[in-house]
This record gives C-alpha cells, sequence and structure tokens, in this order.
C-alpha cells in the first residue's frame, strides 16, 4: 500500500515538461498589411465561423477604417464615442494630411480619449486582443494597428464574500475579474514594493494569473520556486484558481489544504504583509496565498479585528471544535463497543437503555447517521434554492425525530452526530480544512469501530505524522509549533495585541522581519493633561 | 523500506490482543452494580454464596423519556434492577453458574459496592479478593462492606429513595465519607492493608434497618426496610473479621486516622444549675501521631487532635455567648469528649488485638531502625502499648446570632 502511493507520488513528481516553457507559447508572427482590405480578409478567414464576432467598416473623411471586436464584451457607450470620435467630429485635416504609416500613432496620441490603447504591428497579437475582449482598430494604409481597452465583461459587482462572511471588518470580496481584484488588492497596500508579475496560463483560455508579492519582505527564494512551479504549468484551460492551487502544491497525496484560497482582499493583504505571495486568477473570487501553515485554517478575519482578550477564547473553542468534528463520533463508537467501564454510571444506564432496541450495531448506526449527514451536506450545497426547504423539513424532521422513533438510532447517537456537525463549521476561515475533516473523521470512525481507541490512536497518530511532513513551498505545515518557535506563538492558539506583533514569521517572510515597532499604549498615569483642560474652563 | 516493515508489524501485531472480536455492544452486556458474596454450605462441603445486582437499564429509560426511548425493549412490570443468586465452590463458578438464566454478557467493570457476609468475613475474606484482583474488568477503586446478616438480602432489598440498595450505599460512601461513623474503605485500601501484615484492615459494616416512617404503599408492598451504614469491622492481618466498633468508637478511629470531615458533636454546659446543650459542628481535624521508645523498650504513642468548631446549635439556650470564658467551657468539654472517643477506640481495638490505626506503620516509619525487632512480635505487643491522647479545640463561629432567641446577656433583664 504505501509502496504503491510512493510511486504515484515519485510519477506525479516527474511528470510535466522538463523544463520552463515560455508563456504564452511561441507564435507565428504575421504583419499587418498596409492594405486594409488584406488585413480583413486574414481576420475574417481566422475568426470563421464564429457569430458573435463585429466586423465594422466605417471612413473618417476619406481613410477606410476596420473595428473589431466580440459582441457583448465591450462597452456600448465607449465604442459609441470612439466612433463619434473618428466619424462625425473630424474629418480632420491632419489625419489626412499625417503620413499614412503615421496614421494609427496620430489616431493613438490625438483623438483616441481613452486611458487604455496600444499599437501593434502584428495580426496575430491584434487577434489575440480580440480574443482578450479588447476592441481593435485598423486603419487603411497603415501597417499598424490600435488596442482599445473598452473592455466590459459581464460580471458580479463586488458583495460580500459568500465562504466567509464576517461580523468585523471589510465586507468586501473578491470577484471574477482579475483586474477588479488586483485594484482590492492594491487599494489597500499602496506599497511601490508590491510587485505584481503576469502570467497567461491555458493553452486554449489564455488566462490572466497575477503573481503579487512585496518585494522587501518576501522570501525571494519562495517567489523564484513560484515563478517556477507556474511556469512548469502547461494545460488547455484555467477555470479557477483552484486548478493552479493542484498543480503547484507540495504534495499530491493529502486531504490537507496546503495553499489558502480566500475570497477576502484583507486576508490577501496580511498575507502579504507576511511576507507571503497572493496568485490572482482571472475568472475565479479564490485569490491564493502561500505559504500556508495548518494553524492559518484554524484562524478567522474577525479574530484580528475584536478584543485580543476574547481572541484566545474563540481560538480555544475551534481547536475543540476540530477534535469534535474528528474524533466525537469514533469515540463515541469506541466506548460503546470496547470501553463501556469507561463511561460514567448514570451515563451508561441512559446509553444502554436507549440502544435495547436500536437492532443495528452501533459502529453501523453511527456510519448511517454520518452518511445522511453528509448526504445532507452535499444536496443542500447542489439543490436550487426553491426546493431547499423541503429537503431542510425532511433533513430535520423526518431524518431526526422519526429515525429515534421508529428505534433506527438512539438518541445519544443524534446529539452526537448533531454536535461533530455543528463543530464542523466551526473551524474558522478553513472550508478546505472542513472538507479534510469529513475524510479523518470517516477514518477515525473505522478505526473506533474496527479497534477501539488503540484504532483510534493509530490512525491519529497517522494524520499527525503525515502532517508534520507537510510542507508549503518549503514552510513546515505544523509551524510555528513543530518546529517550534516560541516567538511566533503570538498568533497560534492566542493572539497577541497588535502593538505586540513585533516580527514576521521568521520562516515565511525572507528580509525586512520587523513587523511593528509601537509601544505599547502608555497613557500619563496621572491624567495630567485632562486636569489641565478642566482647570481651564 | 527497511524501516517500514518492521514498524508495520509493530502496529499490526497488538491486533492480535484485541480488536473486532473483543467487540461488545453496550446494550448486550448485563451491566453488574454490587455482589455480594457469603459462606454456604454445598452437600457437606462449605462453598461460596453469591448475589449479583444487574441493571435494567431499558426499564430505566423508558420511565420518563416516552417519546424518544419509544418503551425501550423492558417488560412491563420489570424492574430497574435484578438480582441473581448461585453458589458454587469458587466464586467463578457460582457466576458460571449464573449465565444459565443471565440472557447478556455479565460486565464487572461497573461494580461499585462489593458487600461480604458475617460468615464469610469471619472465615477471612482473603480468598475472596483473588477473583476480584485477578479480573481484568474489576476496578480498584470499587467500595467494601460487610453486612452482620445475609448479604444478599441487602441486594434484595427495594431503596425507597434510590435506583437500587447498591447505588444508594455508593453515593453514601462517596458523599459521607468521614461523616459521624462513616467511612469508605475501597478495594485497593484494602488490599493494601492487607498486604502490610501489620495493619489491620476495616471495612464499614452496612445493615438493613427499618424506616423510621412508611407511606401506606410502602406498607402495602412489605417494604419497611432501607439499608444503613452502621459502623465499621475490624479485622486482623489476615483478613479475619475480629469484631465490630461501635458508633463511638468509630468515631475515635476517625479522628486518629484524619478522615473525619463532618461531624456533629454535641455537649451538656450547665449554667445556674440548669443544663442545656450545645451542637458543634467540626469545621477541620488533624492528628499527630508522635512514636516514642520507652525505658521498657516498648514504644509508646502520643497521639495529638487538633479540631476546629462551629457552634451550630444551642438547644435550650438562656444565655447569649458573649462570654470568652463561656467558649472555651465549650471547648474544654468538647476536648474531652473527643479524647473519650479516641481513648474508647485505641482500647477496643487493644482488646482485639487490631491494630486499626497503623500504629506498627508509625513505628516503621518514625524509628526505621527498630521497627525490625518490633515487626516480628507486633502481635503480642500491641496490646500492651502505651497510648497518650491530647486534644486541642477551638470555637470559631457561632453562625448568625449571638444567643438562641429570648435569651438574656447576664444580669440584664432579671
Amino acid at each position: 500500500m504505501l509502496h504503491f502511493l510512493r510511486s504515484i507520488n515519485s510519477k506525479a513528481k516527474k511528470g510535466g515538461p522538463s523544463g520552463p516553457r515560455k508563456i504564452p507559447p511561441p507564435r507565428k508572427f504575421k504583419e499587418i498589411s498596409s492594405n486594409l482590405a488584406d488585413n480583413e480578409a486574414y481576420l475574417r478567414q481566422e475568426f470563421a465561423n464564429i457569430s458573435d464576432i463585429v466586423f465594422r467598416r466605417f471612413y473618417a473623411g476619406e481613410v477606410k477604417f476596420l473595428a473589431v471586436w466580440f459582441d457583448g464584451l465591450i462597452n456600448n457607450r465607449v465604442s459609441q464615442d470612439i466612433f463619434r470620435a473618428l466619424m462625425l467630429d473630424i474629418p480632420d485635416k491632419r489625419l489626412l494630411e499625417a503620413p499614412k504609416e503615421k496614421r494609427a500613432d496620430f489616431i493613438n496620441l490625438r483623438l483616441m480619449p481613452f486611458y487604455d490603447t496600444q499599437k501593434a504591428i502584428d495580426l496575430e497579437e491584434i487577434k489575440h486582443w480580440i480574443l482578450a475582449s479588447k476592441m481593435v482598430l485598423l486603419v487603411d494604409g497603415c501597417p499598424s494597428g490600435l488596442m482599445i481597452d473598452a473592455e466590459n465583461r459581464p460580471q458580479r459587482p463586488i458583495s460580500e464574500p459568500i465562504v466567509e462572511p464576517t461580523v468585523l471588518g471589510p465586507h468586501d470580496g473578491f470577484v471574477e475579474n482579475i483586474r477588479v481584484n488586483t485594484a482590492l488588492i492594491r487599494s489597500r497596500l499602496g506599497d511601490a514594493m508590491l510587485k505584481s508579475e503576469d502570467y497567461i496560463i491555458g493553452r486554449r483560455t489564455s488566462t490572466p494569473v497575477t503573481l503579487m508579492y512585496v518585494a522587501d519582505i518576501a522570501n525571494p527564494g519562495i517567489i523564484e520556486e513560484a515563478r517556477r512551479r507556474i511556469s512548469r504549468i502547461d494545460i488547455d484551460g484555467v477555470l479557477d484558481s483552484s486548478y493552479i492551487k493542484e498543480m503547484i502544491q507540495d504534495r499530491v497525496f493529502t486531504v490537507f489544504p496546503l495553499i489558502k484560497g480566500t475570497e477576502r482582499p484583507d486576508i490577501v493583504v496580511a498575507d502579504l504583509l507576511e511576507g507571503r505571495f497572493a496568485l490572482v486568477v482571472d475568472g475565479s473570487p479564490q485569490v491564493l496565498t502561500a505559504p500556508s501553515i495548518f494553524i492559518e485554517f484554524l484562524q478567522a478575519t474577525d479574530d484580528y479585528y475584536i478584543n485580543p482578550m476574547v481572541v484566545w477564547f474563540i481560538r480555544s473553542l475551534r481547536y475543540l471544535a476540530i477534535f469534535i468534528a474528528t474524533n466525537l463520533v469514533g469515540l463515541y463508537v469506541a466506548l460503546i463497543t470496547y470501553h463501556q467501564e469507561m463511561i460514567p454510571i448514570p451515563l451508561v444506564f441512559s446509553i444502554a437503555g436507549t440502544r435495547e432496541i436500536v437492532p443495528f450495531p452501533v459502529f453501523f448506526d453511527a456510519l448511517f447517521l454520518l452518511i445522511v449527514f453528509e448526504l445532507l451536506w452535499e444536496s443542500s450545497i447542489r439543490l436550487p434554492r426553491v426546493v431547499g426547504a423541503a429537503i431542510n423539513i425532511v433533513g430535520a424532521l423526518i431524518l431526526g425525530e422519526a429515525a429515534v422513533q421508529s428505534s433506527l438510532v438512539s438518541p445519544t447517537l443524534v446529539i452526537v452526530i448533531a454536535v461533530t456537525a455543528v463543530a464542523n463549521f466551526a473551524l474558522g476561515s478553513g472550508y478546505d480544512l472542513a472538507l479534510a475533516v469529513r475524510i479523518i473523521r470517516l477514518a477515525i470512525l473505522a478505526a473506533g469501530g474496527i479497534l477501539g481507541f488503540y484504532g483510534i490512536a493509530l490512525v491519529s497518530l497517522f494524520f499527525l505524522l503525515h502532517m508534520a511532513g507537510l510542507r508549503s513551498f518549503g514552510v513546515p505545515y505544523f509551524e510555528p509549533l513543530a518546529p517550534l518557535i516560541s516567538k511566533e506563538m503570538k498568533d497560534t492558539i492566542y493572539r497577541a495585541p497588535h502593538w505586540d506583533f513585533n516580527e514576521r514569521p521568521a520562516l515565511i517572510a525572507g528580509k525586512d522581519t520587523t513587523r511593528d515597532n509601537t509601544p505599547p499604549p502608555a497613557p500619563p498615569a496621572n491624567n495630567s493633561f485632562f486636569n489641565a483642560r478642566s482647570k481651564k474652563r | 523500506m527497511k524501516r517500514i516493515i518492521p514498524a508495520f508489524f509493530i502496529m499490526i501485531l497488538p491486533l492480535l490482543l484485541y480488536g473486532c472480536w473483543d467487540r461488545v455492544e453496550i446494550n448486550d452486556l448485563a451491566l453488574v452494580v454490587g455482589d455480594a458474596h457469603d459462606q454456604a454450605e454445598l452437600a457437606g462441603k462449605t462453598g461460596i454464596e453469591t448475589t449479583f445486582q444487574i441493571a435494567n437499564p431499558a426499564v430505566m429509560s423508558a420511565g420518563d423519556s416516552s417519546s424518544l426511548g419509544a418503551g425501550a425493549g423492558g417488560r412491563e412490570g420489570a424492574g430497574s434492577f435484578w438480582t441473581i443468586r448461585e453458589t458454587g465452590e469458587t466464586i467463578r463458578e457460582a457466576v458460571s453458574k449464573m449465565n444459565y438464566r443471565i440472557p447478556k454478557q455479565i460486565f464487572l467493570g461497573h461494580e461499585r459496592v462489593i458487600i461480604f457476609g458475617d460468615k464469610a468475613a469471619r472465615s477471612g475474606l482473603t480468598p475472596f479478593f483473588d477473583r476480584l484482583t485477578r479480573s481484568r474488568e474489576s476496578r480498584d477503586t470499587k467500595f467494601i462492606a460487610v453486612s452482620k446478616g445475609d448479604p444478599g438480602k441487602i441486594l434484595e432489598q427495594e431503596s425507597p429513595i434510590f435506583q437500587s440498595t447498591v447505588l444508594s450505599l455508593y453515593n453514601i460512601f462517596l458523599t459521607k465519607d468521614g461523616w459521624q461513623g462513616i467511612m469508605a474503605v475501597n478495594m485497593a485500601d484494602f488490599v493494601y492493608r492487607l498486604s502490610t501484615g501489620v495493619t489491620s484492615p476495616l471495612a464499614p459494616v452496612v445493615e438493613l434497618v427499618p424506616q423510621t416512617s412508611l407511606t401506606p404503599k410502602e406498607k402495602q408492598a412489605g417494604n419497611i426496610n432501607t439499608v444503613a451504614v452502621t459502623g465499621l469491622a475490624a479485622f486482623d492481618t489476615d483478613g479475619r473479621l475480629v469484631d465490630y466498633l461501635n458508633e463511638r468508637e468509630s468515631m475515635g478511629l476517625l479522628w486518629v486516622m484524619n478522615r473525619a470531615k463532618n461531624r456533629v458533636l454535641t455537649i451538656p454546659h450547665f449554667i445556674g444549675g440548669m443544663e442545656e446543650l450545645v451542637s458543634l459542628n467540626l469545621v477541620k481535624a488533624k492528628s499527630k501521631i508522635s512514636v516514642s521508645i520507652g525505658d521498657d523498650g516498648l514504644p509508646f504513642f502520643e497521639i495529638k487532635t487538633h479540631v476546629n468548631f462551629d457552634l451550630l446549635e444551642q438547644f435550650g439556650g438562656r444565655r447569649e455567648i458573649v462570654d470568652v470564658g463561656m467558649i472555651s467551657d465549650f471547648e474544654k468539654t468538647a476536648g474531652s469528649k473527643v479524647i473519650n472517643e479516641i481513648e474508647a477506640a485505641v482500647k477496643k481495638s487493644q482488646q482485639l488485638n487490631t491494630d486499626v490505626f497503623g500504629l506498627g506503620e508509625e513505628v516503621r516509619r518514625q524509628h526505621r531502625r527498630e521497627w525490625p525487632q518490633y515487626k516480628e512480635h507486633w502481635k503480642e505487643i500491641y496490646p500492651l502499648v502505651n497510648v497518650t491522647v491530647e486534644c486541642e479545640t477551638h470555637i470559631r463561629n457561632r453562625e448568625l446570632s449571638v444567643g438562641a432567641p429570648g435569651s438574656r446577656t447576664e444580669g440584664a433583664g432579671q
């Protein structure tokens, strides 16, 4: 079994192209012809059998123009402005007087009151711009074309993050547009050291991906490794950041999330400031940040916005929650079938009494209810909202109350499963971790049902060893607990006040390790400033 | 691979010890909460009679949760607890015979109290403890008790207030340890004392006593008894019961063993030729035994007891307690009463020649060098040793009132 896993692992490591690959892949070069008709013919041939493309021919004065774009991806008002500028506002003599080859430059510099334009001399590049939902303008007699960014892709407005809602703190979340997402990050972190590098990934989708990091904080080795891993990717399409996540993580066979995805710009900025890098992928509201460590998944954004005196309690609740979510069902089954002497006597009577007429062994009962819970979870995600209420009623009434009344399961077990289900979603911001917990819980249930506490100890040991061996971009997964870095315990089970976060995580941040030099708040002991004011009165 | 294969085997091997084949559902267990053992005549031979009290949880949970438990599996009219008696030459044999009648697997992990009969106790408890200490399921923390009559009868008695007599006893031992003359003794204590060969084991005595007040329903059912703890039994070092200590001697024993936790001590007080009664409540008691070797070569013991009381009740009191002299009077009387109790206990234990205080242990601790020469002859020496008792008492608090309602300060009013 172990051997089998290892061989798959090594295969996965070896797979993929050997050296770094240029992105986007090398294209052929086709010069723009001075003859507009030639260019049009070429583009029409390239975009044959595409119904939603628009070829718009028009004259400005005596000069022939061709505008090409995909219908629906361009802001109509902007395109109207372009046509007005060229067709109505000028028959500008200077356009005609300008040398033919310079017409594109002339229009670009004088007549296009739009913020992003670009000149191209390659028809392939023109084609690429059209595909990247830009508008393209070609002028007769000029061997160059213009890209005009009048992009207006259909998109969702910025809204409250769906997966990670919060009570306090900012309420904006990422959307599917990479430019909006980078803007959300950039607007929070106005530092010239926040660098961004663009990649185009996906042979067919040509998805823009931006790697962001703060150059004088991040560890250059980690950034270089991130570049290397991104450049290895050779895939036809990237539909979500999770595609990238799977292709750049350190270990293939693990249920634990090794790279964090988040919908919240404030989390991304906090991670950037700790020396991590962020990967923004177009079309995905989940921005990836790495290197990630285990305890990050037990933290929530709120922790940094509420009173630190309260945070230790909430965080310990989460640590309790992950224990309950993974172990409780297994422990219950093990207690009932192997370790009955460990149950206090009044409890043993009540459990044994309610189990008296339950026909199945407790292990199958637990498995049954657990699977019902997982089914409810799955179906409530997939269900159309209209039908959702029906499933809720079935889940709450029929499966809970009726299962007990028909004595298929014991009421104690229903409580155990309910507590487990609640704990499963109290893990902080890590939905990824909630998914991992599902698998671990099943493993522990099986172990508890087969071998009792010994089995649970064995499986827990296996998972702990596995986790201790994980790394995310070289950073140990259990950092700062193992290896123990006592200085960084300030953000584990408790959170130090912000004026006390003096250093950035040493294993993650590479250079500027000082985060904070604020002295602790120290109001004058005698409140003299207050007295002085009241005396004046 | 060199390291994985051994690691794999180390993980697999314990599975042979333990695993699926040991699994039992909790509802397939006959949960024994208490057992009683006594000697019995078996066709001319002496044998064992064992009584088990087995819980019937289905009935218990059916009582209050009609909607959830859905009536559970218990038969109408079945009791919450079931007792079963069997005889055999050994305990294991008697238990194995019970299997003909018990529909579930006998489980001893929840035994709470073990009661031995007078006959068994007098012939020696050592053989009984073999099963109790050898069994994997058996716990060291279960309580030991001795019954003056048939111990099985105690299990069979219905408890008027608790689910069963055994659980009632268990709760008394758990919550009332050190109250008045009650001392809870668990199996580990008892077996430890047996193993020293010097200190005598003790066990509380339990008895069926008539209920002092009966409801018509109980009268009709003939359910007129209840179980009570009535003192202590002293054993010799071989585990044979020697005699019972009465309440006063038990109380004296608790003072010396530092086990007294809660005690109401009533003392008479004479004022103007009239008697009034004062009840004091124990707050804290601490005893120290010091050993010295006398000129005759025998060890002698000084027991120093320090007791703090609260004043709880002044029955028939006519004077307010404002006078320090009055309080020191109380303290003096209380002290002498404590000394009396301790002396009575010492006297009885020397009469019975059972070192229940662990005085021999004290010699071993304090005079390690001399101890070996006493050890062999401790049985002969113990009845002869001198024990002096001192007691210092303090009354710290008199709760809310200064005097009983209607009481007067001296001189006022008259």
